[in-house]
Parts: structure tokens; C-alpha cells; sequence
């Protein structure tokens, strides 16, 4: 009963941490229409500033947030307007278009890791934080857990706010369902791509801050994310916050449950299984329509 | 006087010449119609005018200042709204977010509020049932939503294209006398349709477009006696 409900926990805070970086993904694929190879490279490099900044510094990784988010929101935004830009002008339609973007996506995975390792090496990274437990029905929890469960929890809500209350938002959810129709009410497609992928970059950041508070991570890990965050958004259904949810926490917890009672080394492999059983039963997702 | 002129329009697809030498022009306060068949160029004229294609040649001006090459969210607040056929109205988002997006233009998003219940005023059913999702409604409260949507911008001209298609005959009656009503209110109606007759019976002036040219034109009701019309298009 005890390792079950640490299983639980456990599980739940990767598993949020899950969910932004799927969310982030989404929103990359969903209104931009790229899919994003390099997504965990920014979460790693978030990760890393982080890392630095508390180790150097001593200021609280939290508030790395606030350098690391704007920044991987910006390196984003750019990569869209300069590169992306480009590659949809020449591209004959979006079909193309998509394709072209994944190779391009792959390009600058290479590039940004290829930099983060050079710089940081490959080994794995890690601090000491918020070790202390809490006693939750008689099992002893990492507080860490439940704080970056806390903050995921926070920018999930912040973020479906942002969604549904905003003019920008709901010009955003309207470019991801019809571009053509939003466009012929006076929104700019271009900009709206961009943002989101900035947003997208951004919630990866938020991922990779947060990462640092529960588990070693290094300059290799990143296509790990990126991968986990694929499968996420197909479990979840493509541009669904809701879905993101869902999908991260089943897999936080499927993902503690394998390197609990088989070896983590199956981690990926398992969540292929369960991504599998789940296009046979729902093919558009849990949460897609 | 003509609130809208179009002079001498002509557009290609590659080697495909869909508009030859249109011309036509409505008046202000009047409903004027476009009747044709599937493939006539109906859609691509309206596309024409609000510069989502670039045509080879000619203009369109709007009380006379050219809008052929303005982006869309100029020609809304110029008022001008644009009805594209089917609606394509945002299926996972709500009634009332469908409607604010018509007021989408910087312009006018801060004042979408009392737009908002004139709307729910003029379609009861939008009231009802603010956060039903767009794909949750039927075809007919589908149509109502998508005019709501275009008339948010507070447009002098509505550019409505296929209204009535795939409405049954009650629906479409509906659907007319909304743009009777926008009449009576002064505002311009330029209607795109298939459905001959009913259009022909609201609209006060038509064009009949074949293969990309302007074949007809006359007042609403003397098309409707003409032999050509009533022989091609009424099959009377």
C-alpha cells in the first residue's frame, strides 16, 4: 500500500512537470505546425541556467523562472520569425511545410545540444532541494514533490486562463481550429505562429526549472523529453490542456510504477506499449475530438 | 450611390482564368445578390474583394477608396464583415467567444460588450445558450451564429457568402429575413447564392456570374420573369 501511494506521488509531481512540457509541444504543433525535435533541448537549457544560477548564486531555483522563461521565450519567438518564417514562405503548403519544419527542428536540436554539451559536459546534474519529508498517510513524501507539483499546478491554471479569458488567447485557440477563418476576422497568422511558439518555448522552460527540483538531469536528456512529450500529446489529444494533464499524469505515474517494479531502463519502451493500446482503443486520444 | 464598386476584376489559378472582366456595383442600403452555379467564381470575386487573392487586374473600392490590398482586419474596421461559405465558425469554442471574435480588430475588442447583447437581442436562441459549444449546434443555429459573428464588427456591409446552403427551407427563410431586417436597419447586404429564388425574392438588385463572367444583371424581382433565368436557373 505504502510504495503504491509514493508510486502515486511520485508520479504526479513528474508527472506535471509532464504535462507543461507536452503542453508546450502542443502548442508548438498545434497553432505553429511544428513539430519540435528540439522541445527538450530547451527544457534542458532551462535546466542548466538553473542549475548555474542557484549553484553560483544560492538564489532559490524558482526564481530562475524568471530568467530562464523570457529567455527560451525569446531564442523561440526569433528562431520563428527568422527561421520558420522562411521555411513556410517557400514551402508550397502547409503539408510541406510541416514536414520541412520537423527536419529544421532536428537541425537546431543538434545545434543547441551539441552547444549545451561542449559547455556543461555530459554528466548528470543535480542539487540538493527541499530534501526534508512530509508524512502522508504514513508514508514520507519529498517536499520537493509537492512543490513542483504546486507550481506546474499554478501555470497549468494560469495558462488555461490565459487560453479562454484573453483576446490573445482565444485569437490563439481560433488560429489552432480554423487559420483561414481567423484570418479573415483580422488575425495575423504569422504573429500568432510565432507567439505560440515562444509560448511553447517558454513552457519548456518552465518544465526544465523545475526539473532541477526533483531529479538529475544532463546535456544529453533532452531527446528523452522531447519523446516523452510526443507521446503525451498523442495520449492526451493535440491541443488539449486537459489532455496534457491527463496524459502526463498517467505517465508520471506509469513512468515511477516501471523503475519501481521492472527497471527504469523500460521506461520509454512502456510508454509506447500503453500509447499503443490506447490509439487501438481511442485513436484520437483521450481527450481528442 | 455605390458603397462598393468593383471594376474590371480578373483572376487566375495558374493558367486558369476565373474572373474575366467582372464588374458590378451595390448600392448603399440595398441587398444585392450574386447568383451562380458551383465553379462560377462567386467565391473567388468575394475573395477578390477582400484581398485574400490577388487579382491580375482591376479594382475595388470601398466608398471610394481602394480595398482590394488591405489586410483583413482593416477592411472589418472599415466596416466591412465577411461570411465565409459554411460558416467556418470555431467549433471547440463557445457561442459567446465565437461572437467576440467577429470584434476581433484592435478597434473594436473594447467594445464588444453591448455588441454582444444586441447580438443575443437579435438571435434569442445565441442568448439561451451563451457557453454551448459552436459543434454542439444544429446547421440553422449554426447560420444565426456565423451572422452574429459578422455583424460584431457593427459592418455598413456584409458580404454573405452561400447563406442558405445546406439549410432546409425553413431555416433559409429564417436566414432571409434576418437579411430583410439588416436592410431595414441600413445596412448594404452583397449576397452570394445558389438558391435562385429566395434570393431573388429579398434582393433588389442581382448579378448572375457564369464561368467567371457577368452574364445578368437587373433588379431582384424582374430577373425572377426573366425567361433565361427562369429557364437555366429556376427550371420553369
Amino acid at each position: 500500500m505504502d510504495t503504491f501511494l509514493l508510486i502515486l506521488i511520485n508520479g504526479c509531481a513528474m508527472g506535471s512537470v509532464y504535462a507543461l512540457m507536452a503542453m508546450g509541444l502542443s502548442t508548438q504543433y498545434g497553432v505553429a505546425r511544428i513539430l519540435n525535435i528540439s522541445h527538450g533541448e530547451f527544457i534542458v537549457l532551462a535546466a542548466f541556467i538553473t542549475f548555474v544560477v542557484h549553484t553560483r548564486t544560492g538564489i532559490h531555483p524558482l526564481i530562475c523562472l524568471l530568467i530562464a522563461c523570457p529567455l527560451v521565450f525569446a531564442i523561440s519567438f526569433l528562431l520563428h520569425i527568422t527561421l520558420f518564417k522562411r521555411v513556410k514562405k517557400i514551402s508550397p503548403n502547409m503539408g510541406v511545410f510541416e514536414g520541412n519544419a520537423i527536419l529544421v527542428s532536428f537541425g537546431i536540436y543538434f545545434i543547441v545540444q551539441n552547444m549545451i554539451q561542449s559547455s556543461m559536459g555530459s554528466a548528470p546534474h543535480s542539487f540538493p532541494f527541499m530534501m526534508y519529508p512530509y508524512t502522508v498517510g504514513g508514508v514520507n513524501i519529498a517536499a520537493s514533490s509537492v512543490f513542483v507539483m504546486v507550481i506546474a499546478a499554478i501555470i497549468c491554471v494560469a495558462y488555461s486562463v490565459f487560453l479562454s479569458q484573453t483576446r490573445l488567447g482565444k485569437s490563439i485557440r481560433a488560429a489552432a481550429q480554423d487559420p483561414q477563418a481567423a484570418s479573415l476576422l483580422g488575425v495575423k497568422i504569422n504573429r500568432i505562429m510565432a507567439i505560440c511558439f515562444g509560448i511553447g518555448g517558454l513552457l519548456a522552460a518552465c518544465a526544465g526549472v523545475l526539473i532541477t527540483m526533483r531529479e538529475p538531469f544532463s546535456s544529453v536528456s533532452g531527446i528523452g523529453y522531447t519523446t516523452i512529450a510526443i507521446i503525451i500529446v498523442v495520449l492526451g489529444g493535440l491541443g488539449s490542456v486537459k489532455g496534457a494533464i491527463l496524459g502526463g499524469f498517467i505517465m508520471g505515474i506509469a513512468g515511477y510504477a516501471i523503475s519501481t517494479f521492472v527497471d527504469s531502463v523500460f521506461m520509454i519502451s512502456a510508454f509506447y506499449m500503453i500509447i499503443m493500446v490506447l490509439l487501438v482503443v481511442r485513436p484520437k486520444g483521450l481527450m481528442g475530438r | 450611390m455605390a458603397i462598393l464598386e468593383v471594376k474590371g476584376i480578373n483572376v487566375s489559378y495558374g493558367n486558369l482564368q476565373a474572373l474575366w472582366d467582372v464588374s458590378l456595383n451595390v448600392e448603399e442600403g440595398k441587398v444585392v445578390a450574386l447568383l451562380g452555379a458551383n465553379g462560377a467564381g462567386k467565391t473567388t470575386l468575394l475573395n477578390a474583394i477582400t484581398g485574400m487573392i490577388k487579382s491580375t487586374s482591376g479594382e475595388v473600392t470601398f466608398k471610394g477608396e481602394r480595398i482590394d490590398s488591405l489586410p483583413a482586419d482593416k477592411i472589418i474596421e472599415k466596416g466591412i464583415s465577411y461570411l465565409p461559405e459554411g460558416g467556418r465558425l470555431f467549433p471547440e469554442m463557445t457561442i459567446t467567444e465565437n461572437l467576440e471574435m467577429g470584434a476581433y480588430p484592435s478597434k473594436l475588442w473594447g467594445k464588444r460588450k453591448p455588441d454582444l447583447e444586441r447580438m443575443y437581442e437579435l438571435f434569442p436562441i445565441l442568448g439561451q445558450r451563451k457557453n454551448q459549444l459552436a459543434r454542439t449546434m444544429s446547421g440553422g443555429e449554426r447560420q444565426m451564429l456565423a451572422m452574429g459573428r459578422a455583424l460584431m464588427s457593427n459592418p455598413v456591409l456584409c458580404l454573405f457568402d452561400e447563406l442558405s446552403y445546406g439549410l432546409s427551407p425553413v431555416m433559409a427563410q429564417a436566414v432571409f429575413k434576418i437579411v430583410k431586417q439588416l436592410r431595414e436597419e441600413g445596412i448594404t447586404v452583397f449576397l452570394v447564392e445558389q438558391n435562385v429564388h429566395m434570393t431573388l425574392e429579398v434582393a433588389d438588385y442581382a448579378y448572375v456570374i457564369e464561368n467567371g463572367r457577368i452574364v445578368k444583371e437587373g433588379e431582384g424581382h424582374s430577373l425572377l420573369e426573366d425567361d433565361y433565368i427562369k429557364q437555366a436557373y429556376l427550371g420553369i
